[in-house]
C-alpha cells in the first residue's frame, strides 16, 4: 500500500496541536515554579562560641584562656581560628555550639528570605512554652532570644524556628529552618537526664513543616550522633507525620543521600564516615563534623494565602546537626581485653607460683630414742 | 533502751553490712533509672561513666575543677571549687570512712570476690608490715597526681608547657570503677584502648591493666584495691571531723590480735596501738568487723556524735562465735 504523503506545513500544525493537548492534559505533581534554596539557620557570627564554661566539660582542645573569654566579645571566634562564615544553602555550615557552654543570649543567622514573603520566628523551650525571638531582617537577617542561666525552664533542648511563607506564581512556597540548641551546664545538675522533654527535641504543632531527629543527645547532655549511626528522621506538618516526603542528608564533604518517609512519616538514614584527617596525628576524637538534613514535600492543594490564590503547596525545611567520629574509628576492644586478660593471667600465675614456692612440703621427723 | 543496746551489740554487723552494701550498690549503680540522684560530690566511687548511676563520685568533678587557672581562683570558678569541696566534706563527715565499708560499689564487688574465693576454699593473702606501709603510701602519690596533672592543663607549672586535655581526668582513666561498674548495666564501651592520642592510649591501656589486676588482686587479697585508693587518702584528711567514729579503750585491750586477723585491709595498728583513742587509720574502711571480733567489754566502740551505736562485748562475742560454729 502506498503511503499518503502529508504536506510539511500540515505536519507541523498537527505536531503543535498535539503538544498543546499534551501540555493541557498533563498536570505535573511537582510545581513548575522554580524551586527555592533551602532556608537554613546558623550560629550568628556576631556572637562567638564563648560563654559560661561548664566546669565539668571544658571544650576539648580549647586553651583555658579562650574559655574564660567574656560573653559577646566581637571577633573572638575569628581569633580562635574557627570559621565564622554564614552557612551556604545546601551545605552544612556555621559554627556549632557546645552543649556545655551556655550563654545568656542566643543569636542565629538565617541565609535568605523573600522580600514579599511573611517571616515568622518561634522558640520552643524545653518546658513547652513558646516565645517569639527578636528578629532583624535586612542584609544579614537573624534572630536572638534570652536564655536565662540556671536550672530553670530553659535548661534542656530549645528548638528555634524560622517560617517563611509566600505565593510564587501558583505555588505557596513554605520554607522553614530549624536549629536545636542545648542549654546546659553540669553545675545546674543532671536531675532531668532521663526526662525526654529536656533531652529530646519536641515538635511544635504550629510549624507547617519540620524535622525531628531522634537521639541527638545522651543522658549526660552530650551530643550523641556518631558517624555510622542510623538516624531516625521524622517529618511532621503541623505536628502530623508526612508520608512520601523526600529527606536528604548532606554531609560536610558534600556526600548526600535521599530517601522517602514511610506512612508514619519516618525515614532512616545512615550517616557515613566523613572525617579523614591527613595523618593519624591530626585525628581528633572530639572532632565535630557537620551535616544537614533537608526535607521536601510538594503536593496539589488549592487555596489562597494573603488573598493570593495558589494551586500547589511546596514545603521545604532544614535542620543542621553535628556528629563525632565513631568509637570504632579510634578504639579497640581486642587490645583492651588482651591487656586485661594478660595482666590477670600474669598476676594470677605470679601469686600461684609465689605461694607454691613458699609452701613447705610435709616432712616426717623420726627421732631415734 | 538497754535491751535494744544489748540486742545490737550481740548482733553481727557483717550481716547487716552485707545487705546494706547490696542496697547501696543498687542505689548507686541503678538509681538513675529511677530518677534518683543523690548528688555529684559523693565521697565514694559512683562512676560518672556509668549511665544508670544514682549519684556521682567527687573525684571526677574535682579533677575537672583542678584545671582552674591560678589567676581565676578568686573568681566565681574558685567559689565553685570551694562549694564542691564543702559539699564533699559535708557528705563525708556524716558517715566518715564507712562510705568505703558500707557504700562503695567497687568495695562491694571486692567483697563479693572474697566470698567467691571462700567458696573455692582458696586461702587469702596478706602483706608483711613493711610492704604494707610502703604500698599504703601509693594512694597519696595518686592523690597528688590527680591534683597536679589537671593543674598542669590550666596552668604552666614551673614554666613547663601546659598539658593537653587528654590528661583531663587522669585518675578516672586508670580507675577500675570506670571499666567495671558500667558492665553492670551491660555497657562494655569502656573496655577498649583509645588510640586517638598517645596520652589516651597509655591511660586506657593502664586502666585495662589495672582492671585485670583488680580482679586477680581482689580474689586473693581482701579489699586489694582499697590500699591504693586516693579517695581513701582524701577521706583521711577530714576523718577526724567525722560524726561516725571508731574508738578504742586501750586499757581493756589484751592484744589478742583478733581485730587484726579479721581486718579486710590488714591494719596492724588496730591491734598494736593501745595508746590512741581514735583508731581510724587511713586505710580503715570502717566495716566494724574488728568490733565484732573483739571479746573485750567496751574495748572497741563505734559511735555517732558521741552516742555509742555498736560496741564490743564479751556476751556478743561468744554469741557470734557460737553462731559461726553452728554455721549461721
Amino acid at each position: 500500500m502506498a503511503l499518503r504523503t502529508v504536506p510539511r506545513q500540515r505536519f507541523h500544525i498537527i505536531n503543535c496541536v498535539g503538544l498543546l493537548c499534551i501540555l493541557l492534559v498533563w498536570s505535573p505533581e511537582v510545581n513548575a515554579a522554580p524551586e527555592l534554596e533551602p532556608l537554613q539557620l546558623s550560629l550568628s557570627p556576631s556572637i562567638p562560641a564563648g560563654g559560661e564554661v561548664c566546669a565539668m566539660h571544658p571544650e576539648p582542645g580549647t586553651p583555658p584562656a579562650r574559655q574564660s573569654r567574656p560573653v559577646g566579645r566581637p571577633g573572638a571566634a575569628a581569633k580562635s581560628g574557627k570559621s565564622e562564615k554564614p552557612a551556604r544553602s545546601g551545605r552544612p555550615g556555621g559554627v556549632h555550639e557546645s552543649e556545655h557552654r551556655p550563654v545568656p543570649k542566643r543569636a542565629y543567622h538565617f541565609n535568605d528570605y523573600r522580600r514579599r514573603a511573611d517571616v515568622e520566628t518561634f522558640v520552643r523551650r524545653p518546658d513547652g512554652s513558646v516565645i517569639t525571638p527578636d528578629v532583624h531582617l535586612g542584609y544579614n537577617p537573624g534572630l536572638s532570644f534570652p536564655t536565662p542561666m540556671g536550672n530553670g525552664p530553659v535548661h534542656g533542648a530549645n528548638s528555634v524556628y524560622v517560617v517563611e511563607q509566600g505565593v510564587d506564581g501558583d505555588t505557596l512556597q513554605v520554607r522553614t529552618a530549624k536549629w536545636i540548641t542545648m542549654h546546659h551546664n553540669c553545675g545546674w545538675g543532671h536531675d532531668s537526664k532521663f526526662d525526654k522533654t529536656r533531652t529530646q527535641p519536641q515538635p511544635l504543632a504550629s510549624i507547617p513543616f519540620e524535622i525531628i531527629v531522634s537521639d541527638l543527645w545522651d543522658t549526660n547532655f552530650h551530643a550523641a550522633v556518631k558517624s555510622g549511626d542510623r538516624l531516625k528522621i521524622t517529618v511532621l506538618s503541623y505536628g502530623t507525620p508526612v508520608a512520601g516526603a523526600r529527606v536528604t542528608l548532606t554531609s560536610e564533604k558534600g556526600w548526600s543521600k535521599e530517601v522517602m518517609t514511610n506512612e508514619q512519616g519516618v525515614a532512616t538514614l545512615q550517616l557515613i564516615r566523613d572525617y579523614y584527617p591527613v595523618s593519624w596525628d591530626r585525628f581528633r576524637r572530639t572532632h565535630r563534623g557537620k551535616f544537614l538534613v533537608t526535607a521536601r514535600h510538594n503536593f496539589k492543594r488549592s487555596g489562597s494565602y494573603r488573598e493570593q490564590p495558589y494551586q500547589r503547596v511546596s514545603y521545604l525545611t532544614t535542620l543542621p546537626w553535628k556528629y563525632s567520629p565513631s568509637q570504632q574509628d579510634y578504639a579497640s576492644y581486642r587490645y583492651g581485653l588482651l591487656v586485661a586478660l594478660l595482666t590477670m593471667t600474669v598476676s594470677g600465675l605470679g601469686v600461684y607460683s609465689y605461694r607454691d614456692r613458699r609452701s613447705k612440703p610435709y616432712k616426717r621427723i623420726s627421732l631415734d630414742e | 533502751m538497754n535491751r535494744l543496746k544489748k540486742t545490737v551489740n550481740n548482733s553481727r554487723v557483717s550481716r547487716f553490712r552485707f545487705w546494706f552494701q547490696i542496697a547501696a550498690f543498687a542505689l548507686l549503680v541503678y538509681g538513675g533509672f529511677l530518677a534518683i540522684n543523690i548528688g555529684d560530690r559523693l565521697p565514694t566511687f559512683a562512676c560518672v561513666f556509668e549511665d544508670g548511676r544514682g549519684g556521682s563520685c567527687y573525684l571526677m568533678g574535682f579533677q575537672h575543677q583542678m584545671t582552674i587557672p591560678f589567676n581565676r581562683i578568686f573568681t566565681g570558678r574558685g567559689i565553685g571549687v570551694l562549694v564542691g569541696l564543702l559539699t564533699f566534706i559535708g557528705f563525708f563527715i556524716l558517715f566518715n570512712k564507712a562510705w568505703c565499708g558500707f557504700v562503695c560499689p567497687l568495695g562491694t564487688i571486692q567483697d563479693w570476690l572474697t566470698k567467691l574465693r571462700c567458696r573455692f576454699s582458696v586461702r587469702y593473702s596478706s602483706y608483711p608490715e613493711s610492704l604494707f606501709n610502703r604500698l599504703s603510701s601509693i594512694k597519696y602519690i595518686l592523690l597528688a597526681l590527680l591534683i597536679l596533672i589537671p593543674m598542669g592543663i590550666g596552668n604552666s607549672i614551673t614554666g613547663l608547657p601546659k598539658l593537653g586535655h587528654d590528661w583531663g581526668v587522669p585518675f578516672c582513666m586508670i580507675c577500675p570503677g570506670r571499666t567495671v561498674l558500667p558492665l553492670f548495666i551491660g555497657d562494655f564501651s569502656q573496655l577498649a584502648i583509645d588510640f586517638s592520642s598517645r596520652t589516651k592510649m597509655v591511660f586506657t591501656a593502664l586502666g585495662m591493666g589495672i582492671t585485670g589486676l583488680f580482679f586477680t588482686g581482689a580474689f586473693v587479697k581482701k579489699r586489694f584495691i582499697c590500699l591504693f585508693c586516693p579517695m581513701s587518702g582524701f577521706h583521711y584528711i577530714f576523718s577526724k571531723a567525722g560524726m561516725l567514729r571508731l574508738t578504742k579503750n586501750g586499757d581493756t585491750c589484751t592484744r589478742c590480735g583478733n581485730c587484726y586477723r579479721v581486718c579486710d585491709v590488714g591494719i596492724r595498728a588496730i591491734a598494736d596501738d593501745v595508746e590512741s583513742k581514735n583508731i581510724v587509720k587511713d586505710d580503715c574502711i570502717m566495716c566494724f568487723k574488728c568490733v565484732e571480733a573483739c571479746p573485750e567489754e567496751g574495748c572497741l566502740k563505734a559511735s555517732f556524735l558521741g552516742i555509742p551505736v555498736y560496741e564490743s562485748t564479751e556476751e556478743g562475742f561468744f554469741k557470734r562465735m557460737k553462731g559461726l560454729d553452728n554455721g549461721k
